[in-house]
């Protein structure tokens, strides 16, 4: 069978582009012949996908899209397509929260969500990451959305040496509070950078806070976490770090003491699920598909009491029994996502895709 | 205030679990007083809270740690030196090109006398580059240990505090709850004014 996939980027680190290429190297584990298409595409993925130009609609081949945003020649290329097709939604960030810093994304993702209603009858199979993306799609119309988590490849990461550089520099007895994703406003890493204020101020002083991930076109977000940052004097304690190769992600996750998540907006959160696999302790907040990938573990805050979230925090570290009892939890939820589960799962839609 | 213990969520399942309350995901989260959801069924959840409030009752606000004073600063600095580093790098071979304006049999005299010349001090040009080559490698060795010298001095600075820390636990200082009030940016009074704002 010949299965392809359309994104509107491939990028190095990013969630939905590492998804994409586990399912294609699935496929061609599975004896299908299948290639990704990307609008954008970053260097050092160059050689994972072609652009999007050269990809030919045809009958006898189906095509998976991964919807994210919409960019209009993406969709149309994938309403286009004479043959099987499966949409796969990743949820859109609600574009409120990013018109301040980058129009061109806002507005994409708002005809994103304009246009999913369009979309509904669209493909044969409907699959969210999460149970909070296929509520969604089900209040878009679609029917039967089901679930298909994003594949971590939790193999590569325990097979990955931590980053020397990094360690050498951070590896001490301070406490580490990390936060992974890029810098972006629906994650709100400035209350992580609040919370941790408190933390820093009134709790433990010999602690740092780690921003891990790229900014891209999020700048004036960067410059705004930045003045937050030097008007709670915390400039010797926060610390920015761009895009991370996996090494240094790795080394991040090995000296964290907690994760600590503020995102308002998550369609999966592939993060906690490192975290959870790599046995940091998860401090969250309580939005969007984050309670659902926890399912149940870690410790969710439900209101953004910046005070009593650091006192969670320090007792998540401090305690040993709360942390013991927090991490066996994790410990038991993150098999869950294990790839072999996950990717039976995706083989079932492909048969039935087959057999349609 | 109170906590919700969560469910049993060692039944194997994707689905997110039932939670004692499930609020709607694309509202602000209201639980109209339970404040966190702790995903250990065996943790006493009550007293979890009393420890947070007892804990919040003595804080006050702590001085700077000495290892990290100026650290932001320093680092900095030295990024800015390591992109200076790069440019003198980047330069170093550049040495102009061996060219002519004039187009005629003049022009190709001259380029061929400029060439000669540029071969006749090719060895210097060599040489010359050496000591550049040698000269960056000593000013990155000289930012590399100054770096290094800045981690050691910072790690000096907090062993005494580390030592002092290990010997009087956090919570034996006092103070009242009301010491949070004066932390640079007061905490909203209410989460869904903060969202608002936003």
């Amino acid at each position: 069978m010949e299965i392809h996939q359309l994104l509107p980027g491939l990028h190095s680190g990013d969630a939905i582009s590492n998804h994409a290429i586990a399912l294609r190297n699935l496929l061609h584990a599975w004896g299908h012949t299948s290639t990704i298409y990307a609008r954008d595409i970053s260097r050092g993925v160059d050689r994972e996908c072609r652009p999007l130009s050269e990809f030919v609609p045809r009958e006898n081949a189906s095509t998976v899209y991964h919807y994210s945003m919409d960019f209009d020649n993406v969709t149309e290329l994938f309403l286009r397509c004479p043959g099987r097709r499966i949409f796969i939604y990743h949820n859109i960030t609600p574009h409120h929260f990013l018109t301040p810093h980058n129009v061109a994304v806002a507005r994409a993702c708002q005809n994103g969500r304009e246009r999913l209603a369009e979309l509904q009858s669209a493909a044969d199979i409907v699959l969210g990451d999460s149970e909070f993306n296929c509520r969604e799609l089900a209040e878009n119309g679609f029917k039967n959305p089901r679930i298909l988590p994003i594949l971590v490849n939790f193999q590569e990461l325990d097979g990955t040496a931590p980053c020397p550089a990094v360690v050498q520099q951070f590896d001490d007895a301070w406490t580490n509070l990390l936060f992974v994703g890029r810098l972006s406003p629906n994650k709100c890493q400035e209350d992580a950078v609040r919370v941790f204020a408190r933390y820093n101020r009134f709790i433990e002083r010999r602690s740092r806070l780690f921003l891990v991930g790229a900014w891209r076109g999020m700048e004036s977000y960067r410059d705004e976490l930045r003045s937050i940052v030097h008007g709670l004097d915390l400039d010797d304690y926060v610390f920015f770090t761009g895009h991370v190769n996996l090494p240094e992600l790795v080394a991040f996750y090995r000296m964290a003491d907690l994760f600590l998540c503020m995102s308002e907006h998550e369609g999966f959160c592939v993060p906690i699920v490192e975290a959870m696999h790599l046995d940091v302790p998860i401090l969250a907040y309580h939005a969007a598909a984050v309670p659902g990938t926890l399912g149940g573990a870690g410790v969710l805050a439900t209101r953004k009491d910046y005070s009593l979230i650091a006192e969670m925090t320090h007792l998540l570290i401090s305690d040993g029994n709360l942390r013991d009892a927090i991490l066996r939890g994790q410990g038991q939820r993150v098999t869950d996502f294990r790839p072999a589960s996950i990717a039976e799962r995706f083989r079932s839609y492909i048969d039935e895709l087959a057999a349609a | 205030m109170s906590f919700i213990p969560l469910p049993n969520w060692t039944e194997k399942s994707l689905k997110p679990p039932s939670y004692t309350r499930q609020a709607d995901s694309n509202d602000p989260v209201d639980f109209s007083g339970e404040i966190f959801l702790i995903g250990a069924a065996e943790i006493d959840c009550e007293h979890v809270l009393r420890q947070i409030r007892s804990n919040a009752a003595t804080r006050t606000p702590l001085s700077h740690a000495a290892a990290v004073l100026g650290r932001a600063r320093m680092e900095k600095e030295r990024l800015a030196l390591l992109e200076t580093l790069k440019e003198l790098k980047s330069t170093m071979r550049d040495y102009g090109m061996v060219a002519s304006r004039r187009r005629s049999w003049l022009g190709r005299f001259e380029l061929l006398i400029k060439r000669g010349i540029r071969k006749l001090f090719l060895r210097h040009i060599l040489q010359q580059h050496r000591v550049h080559l040698k000269l960056t490698k000593f000013l990155g060795q000289v930012i590399d240990y100054f770096a290094d010298q800045d981690h050691a001095f910072r790690a000096c600075l907090d062993h005494p505090e580390q030592r002092q820390q290990e010997a009087v636990p956090s919570s034996v200082a006092g103070a009242e709850i009301k010491a949070y009030s004066s932390c640079d940016e007061n905490p909203p009074s209410n989460w869904i004014s903060h969202h608002a704002s936003k």
